[in-house]
């Protein structure tokens, strides 16, 4: 996790109430909607960002979409941080973004 | 790590962003408030004594600030933005057409045929949306234009040019005087609504200028607050 400690401090986060952007090295490296995907029965997080709002008003009574900000507010908490998680974990090491030019 | 937050958001909030960031990894974190970041992502040199006008139109408020020496003079906050006029074309259409459509789809017809004056130089082409007939409950098809879109959301433009007097208002004069030089800034993706910064301009008499990437200027100018951590008085530590 070295490199992934290294990259949190080098990063811009625009946690807007729409969209959430990430810059890294003068590039906008996330651009996702601000919508995390979260399973009703276990309360895991079942996709971030665009993947969440594909599935945004398609849910079943197992799946529910939840905006974590509302009104320029952090309406959830729980969420606002799984949110802010996952959108930083898409520029992990694992994650295809760093390799790119 | 500089993360921008809303400028209406509690301390209680703060402490919560600064807490998901630091589980998530991050040792120092700087947080920057909404307006300053947009404006020096716009390229505005926010540390000179000369005021400029900054409006974001985001997803939840319209944030209006004037800047000047590294701080935010006066600001003026509102909860009409891009969800409240998504939200105006869903009511809109389930009023006027009889048809119930979802939140995405009412957001595709304000990028598509969204506007700010009822007529346009170079108007959008009529735009077919679906959704769900409440007569019938079967799915149909409607065609909308965007004089109408225009007429749905008259009333909330209202409420953003209101905010946007309200904050010339406040306006120390010396700083007055230059805003009427610099003009005013827009940014945000409610800033790519058609037609917005002429009605803005119509209103005030002033010069609109909507930013290069409207929706990219928070984060371009969070990413040069994190370059300057050490410089920028303004990030809060
Ligand atoms: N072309 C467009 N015309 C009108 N509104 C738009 C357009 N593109 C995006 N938006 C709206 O802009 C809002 C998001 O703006 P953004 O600046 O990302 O907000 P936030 O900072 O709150 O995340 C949304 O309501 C979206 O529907």
């Amino acid at each position: 996790m070295g490199l992934f400690d290294f990259l949190t401090q080098e990063i811009a986060i625009d946690l807007g109430t729409a969209n959430t952007l990430i810059i890294h090295n003068d590039k906008v490296v996330v651009d996702e909607p601000s919508i995390v995907a979260i399973d009703r029965m276990t309360g895991k997080v079942i996709a971030v960002g665009k993947q969440a709002m594909m599935m945004h008003g398609k849910t079943h009574e197992n799946i529910k979409t939840v905006r974590p900000l509302k009104d320029g507010v952090i309406a959830d908490f729980d969420a606002a941080e799984h949110m802010i998680r996952g959108m930083i974990k898409m520029l992990s090491p694992k994650g295809s973004l760093l390799l790119l030019p | 790590m500089v993360i921008c937050i809303p400028s209406g958001i509690t301390e209680v909030e703060k402490r919560a962003v600064r807490d998901s960031a630091e589980h998530a990894g991050a040792k120092e974190v700087y947080l920057i408030h909404e307006p300053m970041a947009a404006a020096i992502g716009i390229g505005i040199d926010v540390e000179e004594p000369m005021g400029n006008m900054i409006i974001d139109i985001g997803g939840g408020t319209s944030e209006i600030a004037v800047i000047a020496l590294g701080g935010i003079v006066c600001d003026q906050s509102i909860r009409v933005a891009g969800d409240g006029f998504t939200n105006d074309i869903w009511d809109y259409m389930r009023r006027q057409h009889n048809i119930l459509i979802g939140e995405r789809s009412a957001e595709r017809i304000k990028i598509e045929v969204g506007s700010a004056l009822p007529e346009l130089e170079n108007p959008p082409p009529d735009f077919a949306v679906h959704g769900r007939d409440l007569m019938t409950g079967i799915p149909k098809e409607i065609t909308v234009s965007y004089s109408e879109i225009a007429h749905a959301l008259d009333k909330s433009i209202s409420k953003v040019e209101e905010a946007i007097l309200k904050a010339l208002e406040m306006t120390p004069p010396e700083l007055s005087a230059d805003i009427y030089r610099t003009g005013i800034y827009l940014t945000g993706g409610g800033a790519l609504l058609r037609g917005l910064d002429q009605r803005i301009a119509l209103k005030t008499k002033l010069p609109v200028h909507v930013a290069e990437d409207p929706l990219r200027a928070v984060v371009r100018g969070t990413g040069i607050a994190l370059k300057n951590i050490g410089r920028f008085k303004f990030l809060i530590p």
